[in-house]
């Protein structure tokens, strides 16, 4: 067994409190942070700590194993003393809740790290980016946005917006600014069910039944295509509305729009296979251009943003250097690349006035 | 009686199977013939940008006469390719008189940095650059559709529906290396 404790620190409890105090002013830290200096200053408060910085566990550890061997033992005096099965169980009763309390201790302790780690990859992946939070009202942006957008028109209980980002993208042709956002919406349905009695009656219920569902996506300013919706799923050849000459394309997504004429134009044969490529890879891609200008490009996937945190504080100064450098988030590029690609594929080369 | 109802049914069955065999290999078809369509246009599309290619030939003097001779001969397979008939040969020629056209009107461009700066020289050469990857997923687009039709005439029971009654031929998918290799992948296998 290898031993986890400090040598320039007291073991057990010191190591432990000191720890927690230290992870408690770096939260703090991480979230007045301006900058990935401000991160890497935090991390540093875990410098005088061993590698790996974990908490120890050998009170923990021995406190819960001794529970376990008196419970094994007054279980084993039980057997030869008392029949009654009820206090012979009570031993195990004891070990089991002292497993659990050990389980419960140990999982936070280790979630208190990891937690921390996923916020500081969570805020530099943001400094890298220039993403900015927006300030927002979560339910109130959800009603203005299901007024541009039938991507938030979802959810039949309630809808609210739960994060709002701003950044910029400069591409070789085009640079735009976006609104990246994270929408929940609850559908509310009555489901019926039957249960049965202790005498055999079979009797059937109802019960109103709340089903959680999250999107993320894009919404940025697009001006070569309106009044259009590219959605992925559903059956797509039995569906109504315009057919591209793609037969895998008509298989996989549906196309709604005011003109027909618009759609040909808009979906050339570099668009179709660009789109289709980008519905390989996320769930349930989803592409609106409403008549206002304007794109939301939604999807379920949830892993744009700090989706690859390679180290953690357990390793602080490895961890300390990759928030220094540069993140690269492959998926937060690729979808703005695509977005790039659509204007690329969609504008006018002779009537372009900015790069 | 009971076996006739069944003899019946089974028979009923067979000719609605068929029928939807039959079909779904006709739209298949059409679909091969509509994405071919669609690459022709986009070659042809290429004879928008021609003129002004003419007219920007002129300014790089010892290139003129190749340049302008690299265009007719560009403008003259566009012109010999069918929008309703499958002709990859067609296609080929046309994708060598593109790129033996943009490879000279590049050395041209590199030879006067100048002009190669220009809004005009800037905006075609985006144009062509654009419509050769408009090509290349037609062409893509066009090749998944074979796939699904050769795959919709070979398979049992299409195959015996396709012997029996639609009678059709497997197409050849284009395989040209220099469309394709700007999507980052190759289409079909060859037949």
């Amino acid at each position: 067994m290898t031993s986890t404790v400090p040598e320039n620190t007291t073991p057990g409890g010191s190591h432990n409190k000191r720890l927690k105090e230290s992870l408690a002013l770096i939260e703090q830290r991480v979230d007045r942070a301006k900058s990935d200096d401000d991160l890497v200053n935090a991390i540093n408060l875990l410098k005088p700590f061993p590698t790996p910085v974990t908490y120890d566990n050998s009170r923990l550890n021995l406190i819960t194993g001794a529970i376990c061997a008196a419970s094994a033992l007054t279980a084993t005096i039980l057997h030869f003393q008392i029949t009654d099965p009820v206090y012979f169980a009570l031993p195990f009763v004891a070990a089991l809740i002292a497993l659990v309390v050990y389980g419960t201790l140990r999982f936070r302790r280790k979630s208190s790290l990891t937690g921390l780690s996923d916020k500081i990859h969570y805020r530099t992946s943001l400094f890298d980016y220039g993403l900015k939070p927006v300030p927002f009202s979560g339910k109130s942006k959800a009603r203005d946005l299901g007024g541009q957008f039938k991507a938030f028109q979802l959810g039949n209980y309630s809808r609210e917006i739960r994060e709002l980002l701003r950044g910029e993208y400069k591409g070789a042709e085009h640079s735009f600014s976006y609104d990246h956002y994270h929408f929940h919406y609850v559908n509310r349905r009555t489901e019926t069910y039957t249960t049965t009695d202790s005498k055999g009656n079979v009797r059937v219920r109802t019960r109103t039944v709340y089903d959680h569902f999250d999107r993320y996506g894009f919404i940025v300013d697009f001006n070569y295509a309106r009044s259009m919706r590219i959605s992925e799923g559903g059956l797509g050849f039995f569906q109504k509305g315009w057919k591209s000459s793609s037969v895998s394309f008509n298989k996989h997504f549906n196309v709604a729009a005011d003109s027909e004429m618009d759609v040909a134009k808009f979906l050339t044969p570099k668009v179709l296979v660009e789109i289709e490529s980008a519905g390989q890879a996320l769930r349930g891609m989803d592409l609106e251009f409403n008549n206002s200008g304007a794109l939301c490009f939604s999807f379920d996937d949830s892993n744009m943003i700090a989706a690859n945190r390679m180290g953690g504080l357990e390793n602080p100064a490895a961890f300390a250097e990759q928030v220094a450098g540069h993140s690269t988030q492959a998926n937060l590029d690729a979808a703005l690349d695509f977005i790039h690609t659509l204007m690329k594929y969609s504008d006018n080369n002779f009537e372009q006035t900015t790069r | 009686m009971e076996a006739l109802y069944v003899i019946l049914g089974l028979g009923v069955l067979a000719v609605v199977m068929g029928i939807t065999i039959n079909n779904g290999i006709i739209r298949r078809r059409n679909m091969v013939v509509r994405a071919w369509a669609d690459v022709i246009t986009y070659e042809r599309q290429k004879n928008e940008t021609l003129p002004a290619l003419e007219k920007e030939a002129g300014k790089y003097k010892e290139h003129e006469k190749s340049l302008l001779e690299n265009i007719t001969a560009l403008r003259s397979a566009i012109g010999k390719a069918s929008r309703g008939d499958v002709n990859t040969d067609d296609l080929a020629a046309i994708e060598a008189a593109t790129t033996q056209m943009v490879s000279g009107f590049n050395i041209a461009v590199e030879a006067y940095p100048d002009l190669k700066m220009a809004d005009v020289t800037m905006s075609l050469m985006r144009e062509i650059s654009e419509l050769q990857d408009n090509i290349a997923a037609a062409i893509s687009i066009f090749n998944g559709n074979i796939e699904a039709f050769n795959s919709g005439i070979q398979i049992f029971p299409n195959s015996l529906v396709n012997s029996m009654f639609t009678h059709e031929k497997a197409y050849k998918p284009f395989d040209n290396a220099e469309a394709t290799t700007s999507l980052g992948h190759s289409p079909s296998r060859e037949l």
